[in-house]
């Protein structure tokens, strides 16, 4: 894989970060945004929409639900026999097992969707991270090719950038 | 009433991380009391294995005894974790913040302690896997419409929502120890713990929907999986269980029990681990708040199953209840519970016991006995006095069950003792977030 290039800016304020994302986007930069919380403030500075989590979400408590509809189904047809007088398909005494199905699978596809929206299990750290991001700094890492760092390093300066540092 | 102390991001890490250092020997010996103790468990329950299981109390007409009480009260236990993680997640209650990790961390050990009892009063506890929806050798799949089905469904999906919601919230924590490990094993460990957590905003915008999600689906499964273990009961025809009102009746009192273990637990934990500045007593007495609270739901529900056995005219039901506050063996389970359930948290309505953290502390442990009688006292009593007089019997229980009990909580307690080690026992992240953001023109 090729080696990321770029700046790295670090900030202290939410806000001056905030601001300077803002910046970012209007300047149509390619950018990654590193915070030791997930500040929904920071979220709507970076204007992204919102994440394809939910439809992962979607398609699992759909087939939580219709899994515990054919599982039902099938069961009680493959090998019919009466219990307690009632229908083969005893949808209210059912209605359990198509819930906990439908939270089940809601809830596997759900973290199924965040590891691969996040990218989990890539453990090799980047150059541009900074073991200060998880304790009480934040920073922009902006994507460049190395012809371009130093006028985006003086971009990031004027927004109030505490520290730069030339990546890759 | 507010939080009173703010911290900042770097303290945090500090006075959090402190509790991942080695523990003194106080620890080494509380590890070795229930590790005893789950070790006496053990050798009861081969015992029970070897004899079968006349070595328990359990005898006709009472098949059901202590084992089944155990599961239903560690379930119950369970719920206030989730209540508090995730309920209390949808509605933004502030106060969860620096509780909630010890609360998730409850009700994942709380599961893993209840669902062993179900198996454990199988007997023949190798043929646990004839609970699986899986065709036996006659081609005959497992009865849907039984309500122990449904709980095999309910407690499983309850305990790996559970797990993953908490594991969830720890990634971030984990990055943080990763980041700040010196030794070398602990740090490779969490570096595979933490999945490559790097704090980004790849990471932390499907993060943010992915809990949202998570919490929204343990919202009504929190509510779903008492009411199913209440079914189990509610189902049958039995007088003092078949009752509509068992479902909303244990859902109240499972995050009653749960949020007196949870202050249980967190008073001597955060006085351990000197984390009073962050677990504050207000944290603490807004937890006692929602006690008083379910409680009354508990307490409503008592009057309501005594008005509605008098109102429905029904013999049967009516000596059901008056068999429990009176009979000679097992009133004093009725008026253990009654005394703990129904008074000892009225005293929580007046500020100065619920500020007094160590009347505060007594409050809880009397919930906590007093919801385990309650169980003792549903379960034991409709069996023992059923609709025929030909058929009523006792039930004591025997040293093997006694041993069982026992254990489960140590067991209970070994888990949190390893978890409080090696992992935050405060979430980090999330205690970050009620602090004050770091804001330049305030700086300034």
């Amino acid at each position: 894989m090729a080696v990321e290039t770029g700046v790295l800016s670090v900030y202290s304020y939410m806000d001056t970060l905030n601001d300077a994302i803002r910046e970012m986007n209007k300047l149509g930069e390619d950018y990654e945004v590193y915070s030791p919380v997930p500040d929904h403030h920071i979220e709507h500075a970076m204007d992204k929409g919102p994440s394809s989590v939910r439809w992962f979400t979607l398609l699992g408590t759909t087939s939580g639900i219709s899994l515990g509809i054919l599982l039902t189904w099938w069961v009680n047809y493959n090998w019919p026999i009466i219990t307690a007088g009632k229908p083969y398909m005893s949808i209210p005494a059912f209605i359990v097992i198509f819930f906990e199905l439908f939270i089940l699978l809601g809830a596997l596809f759900t973290l199924v969707g965040f590891g691969i929206n996040a990218r989990l299990l890539s453990f090799k750290m980047p150059e541009s991270y900074d073991p200060r991001f998880s304790e009480d700094k934040f920073g922009i890492f902006v994507r460049c090719p190395l012809d371009r760092q130093s006028s985006v390093t003086e971009t990031l300066k004027k927004l109030g950038a505490e520290e730069t540092r030339n990546v890759g | 009433m507010s939080q009173t102390n703010t911290h900042t991001y770097s303290s945090l890490n500090r006075d959090i991380l402190a509790t991942l250092r080695r523990p003194g020997p106080l620890y080494f010996v509380a590890l070795a009391f229930v590790l005893c103790g789950v070790a006496l468990g053990g050798y009861a329950l081969s015992e029970q294995i070897k004899w079968g299981m006349g070595v328990d109390g359990l005898s006709h007409p009472v098949m059901w005894g202590v084992y089944i009480v155990n599961f239903v009260f560690w379930v119950g236990i369970a719920h206030s974790g989730t209540l508090i993680s995730a309920v209390l997640f949808v509605f933004r209650v502030p106060w969860r913040n620096p509780i909630y990790r010890t609360a998730e961390a409850m009700t994942v050990f709380a599961v893993m302690t209840a669902g062993l009892f179900p198996l454990i009063h199988l007997g023949r506890i190798w043929l646990f896997y004839w609970l699986m929806p899986y065709p036996n050798p006659r081609q005959l799949w497992i009865n849907f419409r039984s309500p122990l089905i449904w709980d095999v469904f309910a407690v499983s999906t309850y305990g790996t929502v559970s797990a993953l919601f908490f594991f969830l919230g720890l990634i971030p924590d984990i990055a943080v120890a990763r980041d700040n490990e010196t030794n070398p094993i602990r740090k490779a460990v969490y570096t595979v713990l933490s999945l490559g957590w790097k704090n980004s905003w790849t990471q932390w915008r499907p993060y943010n929907a992915a809990y949202m999600f998570m919490a929204s689906l343990a919202f009504p499964l929190v509510l779903s999986v008492h009411s199913v273990v209440s079914w189990d009961f509610a189902m049958s025809i039995e007088p003092g269980w078949h009752s509509t009102i068992f479902a909303p009746y244990f859902v109240g009192g499972a995050i009653f029990s749960g949020l007196a273990m949870v202050i249980t637990i967190m008073l001597p934990m955060r006085k351990i681990f000197k984390l009073e500045h962050v677990v504050e007593n207000y944290h603490m007495e807004s937890a006692a708040k929602m006690i008083v609270f379910t409680g009354s739901i508990v307490v409503y529900s008592y009057c309501t199953e005594f008005f509605i056995a008098w109102y429905s005219g029904v013999r049967a039901e009516q000596q059901m209840f008056l068999y429990r506050a009176f009979n000679p063996e097992y009133a004093f389970g009725f008026w253990i519970m009654f005394l703990c359930n129904a008074l000892s948290p009225i005293a929580l309505a007046f500020k100065k016991i619920r500020s007094n953290m160590y009347t505060l502390w007594i409050v809880t442990i009397f919930v906590n006995i007093g919801m385990w009688f309650e169980r003792f006292n549903i379960v034991a009593s409709t069996l023992s006095h059923d609709y025929d007089p030909a058929v009523w019997g006792t039930y004591s229980p025997s040293w093997v069950e006694g041993a069982i009990t026992i254990a489960s909580f140590c067991w209970f307690f070994m888990w949190f003792l390893l978890f409080a080690k090696q992992l935050p026992a405060v979430a980090i992240v999330e205690v970050k977030e009620i602090q004050p953001k770091p804001l330049a023109k305030e700086a300034n």
